[in-house]
């Protein structure tokens, strides 16, 4: 009978740990703020809710300090395989994936890089935030992926004309305004 | 001093009941009369007392000064949070120490042409945005003082023409030392400030002037963020993770600056330039450092007559174009510069000390251009860890082989046979070297005869 119950508790062992290997869901990385900067703007990334991040399918994991940047560095490099991307719960920090998120954009709200726009894991959370704060704009990832990302100086300096930084770093910065405005 | 007030007030209170009672049995004339008189006494105790008992409070002696009055402060410890918002200046006599804990700001500032000398502040605020003085409004003058804090030091929220000069700010790494939010025309001078977030931080506040200040043990020295049109004079940025970061600025102008030592972080360097246009980098000292000068995404700026030494690497573009590296002194660097992905950059008439030079037409200029290959940079990008292969022969082999395109190449079509500028070599190095071959030798000889002597 023993014998018996020990090849069954070896047998849920073996199971459970092949489970395990067949398991590939991708799990965000921890931040280390030490040595971590952002993979666009080279910011040294503190850890808290404005944080992202990348996971390439080589297991490469880039980390950003802003959801602005880690969207820039998405236009820029298409080519890349992209296995996972998380986002941060604005109030409780925990690790997000991005397309389950919900998105907040708001000028008022100061991000590392003046993006304005956080994310919440609940939909509610989110909803909570735009009915406290005015002038706040209620995104899906969806309704993300179509945002300007045009960062708060921006607006303010260049009402209607165009900024001329080259965002691929080709001669050619005068087309960038409009490469910009195709992209997003 | 309250229980004697609460009592005062109770003996009035009785004296209005009697009085009150009296008021039936006597005329109404003469009720009203003494009714009044009572009324006037406690008027003038309820407006008398508690400024007396307040009267020790800097608080209150703020709140009686008339505009462009001078208060001087006693020496001794204040446990307070001041608002000013007169024009008022507050002197302090000795040590002065205004000490506080709350989520206020210790010290507030606001209107016009505060004061503030000979003053220590010790801020214990623990909220995330706590700081220990901050201010807003115009034409303020905070000198010789001294700041501990664990946030912030001060804050600048909407301040211009503010001048902030012979201070100390000590920090816990937990907030920026100088923090400027849409400020601009401000002056920041002689500073020392240590261990701190990021020793002077500018965003949205333009044409400043941050001069002769001196940080260290920090996470960035001075950091710039859509701030344009400041200028950074003279200031030293040392054994910090980075001397000087300017992100997404216009027509800064880094001058006679010495960014050296920061190279205590994988990601350190002295000065990193990120999205800047038009700005000029000029007479600035790099030295010991991770990176010398990073600069990415960058265009039109002039990087002239820097002295960049003993760096791991000396410069390094990513996507920098159009820029104009000229006169600068490259000695003593790992690996002198590295460009990806970079064009038309205006590159010469440096010193790249580890070039071979011939001078044929004796105009001072090498013959050979200095080339910098990106192979390497482009070999570790994606692997940090091919780094272990930094120069070793079969990288250079294969760089050799695979010449990277010549537009990816940085090039500096006449680099200079002399240095632009007195590099003070260290000497010290090379005597070590000779006493310690002298030693040896010296060991070595005598190992020698004597075991010879015992054989």
């Amino acid at each position: 009978m023993k014998k018996k119950l020990f090849s069954f508790l070896v047998l849920i062992g073996v199971l459970s740990m092949l489970a395990a290997c067949g398991d590939k869901e991708v799990q965000p990385v921890a931040i280390n703020e030490e040595t971590d900067t952002c993979a666009t703007c080279n910011m040294a990334v503190v850890d808290n809710q404005y944080a992202t991040q990348v996971i390439l399918e080589n297991g490469k994991s880039l980390i950003f300090d802003d959801l602005g940047c880690m969207y820039e560095w998405m236009s820029e490099n298409a080519d890349q395989k992209i296995d996972a991307e998380f986002v941060r719960d604005y109030d409780n920090k925990e690790w997000v994936p991005a397309d389950d998120a919900a998105y907040v954009y708001n000028q008022s709200v100061k991000t590392p890089m003046a993006y304005n726009v956080i994310s919440f894991e609940q939909k509610a959370d989110a909803e909570k935030f735009v009915a406290n704060h005015a002038g706040s704009t209620l995104m899906t990832a969806d309704e993300l992926a179509k945002h300007s990302w045009t960062q708060n100086h921006e607006m303010m300096q260049n009402m209607g004309e165009g900024h001329s930084h080259s965002e691929d770093g080709t001669e050619e910065s005068g087309h960038d305004m409009e490469q910009e405005n195709t992209n997003h | 001093m309250v229980w004697i007030y609460s009592s005062i007030l109770q003996t009035f209170f009785t004296i209005i009941e009697f009085n009150n009672k009296e008021k039936f049995l006597r005329e109404r004339g003469e009720g009203f009369m003494s009714q009044l008189k009572y009324m006037l006494l406690i008027l003038v105790l309820v407006l008398l007392l508690p400024r007396e008992t307040d009267a020790a409070t800097l608080q209150s002696k703020i709140e009686r000064a008339a505009p462009g009055e001078t208060i001087e402060i006693s020496e001794g410890i204040y446990e307070e949070n001041l608002v000013i918002t007169k024009p008022i200046t507050l002197k302090g006599q000795g040590e002065v120490l205004i000490r506080s804990c709350e989520e206020q700001p210790a010290i507030m500032i606001k209107g016009q042409r505060v004061s503030l000398e000979q003053i220590q502040v010790e801020y214990c605020g623990e909220e995330e945005e706590a700081t220990a003085i901050s201010i807003s409004g115009s034409k303020h003058q905070i000198t010789n003082f001294e700041i501990e804090t664990k946030r912030y030091g001060i804050r600048l929220d909407g301040a211009s023409e503010v001048n902030i000069q012979n201070g100390l700010i000590i920090g816990q790494r937990k907030g920026n030392g100088i923090d400027l939010w849409e400020s601009s025309h401000n002056t920041i001078q002689n500073m020392k400030i240590a261990k701190v977030q990021d020793g002077i931080y500018l965003e949205q506040s333009h044409k400043n002037t941050l001069r002769q200040n001196h940080i260290q043990g920090s996470r960035y020295g001075m950091h710039l963020m859509f701030a344009d049109d400041n200028v950074l004079e003279k200031n030293i940025a040392q054994y910090n993770m980075t001397g000087t970061m300017l992100m997404r600025v216009k027509h800064v102008q880094v001058v006679g600056n010495d960014f050296s030592y920061n190279r205590n972080n994988v990601n350190a360097q002295g000065l990193l330039i990120y999205f800047v246009e038009n700005s000029r980098i000029a007479e600035n000292s790099l030295t010991g450092n991770r990176v010398g000068i990073y600069m990415e995404t960058s265009e039109e700026n002039v990087m002239a007559n820097n002295k960049v030494m003993d760096n791991f690497i000396g410069v390094q573009f990513t996507k920098a174009n159009n820029n104009q590296l000229t006169q600068n002194t490259f000695v003593g660097n790992v690996n002198e510069a590295q460009a990806i992905e970079s064009s038309n950059n205006k590159i010469h008439h440096n010193y790249w000390d580890a070039s071979a030079k011939l001078d044929l037409k004796g105009k001072g200029e090498s013959i050979f251009p200095f080339v910098a290959d990106p192979y390497f940079l482009t070999l570790t990008a994606d692997v940090p860890e091919f780094q272990l292969f930094f120069q070793s022969p079969g990288v250079l082999l294969l760089q050799k082989m695979l010449k990277s395109p010549a537009d990816q190449v940085l090039t500096d079509e006449a680099p200079l046979m002399e240095t632009t500028m007195e590099v003070e070599r260290t000497e010290t190095s090379a005597s070590a070297l000779w006493m310690m071959s002298v030693g040896m030798m010296i060991v070595s000889t005598s190992l020698f005869i004597v075991g010879r002597k015992r054989v």
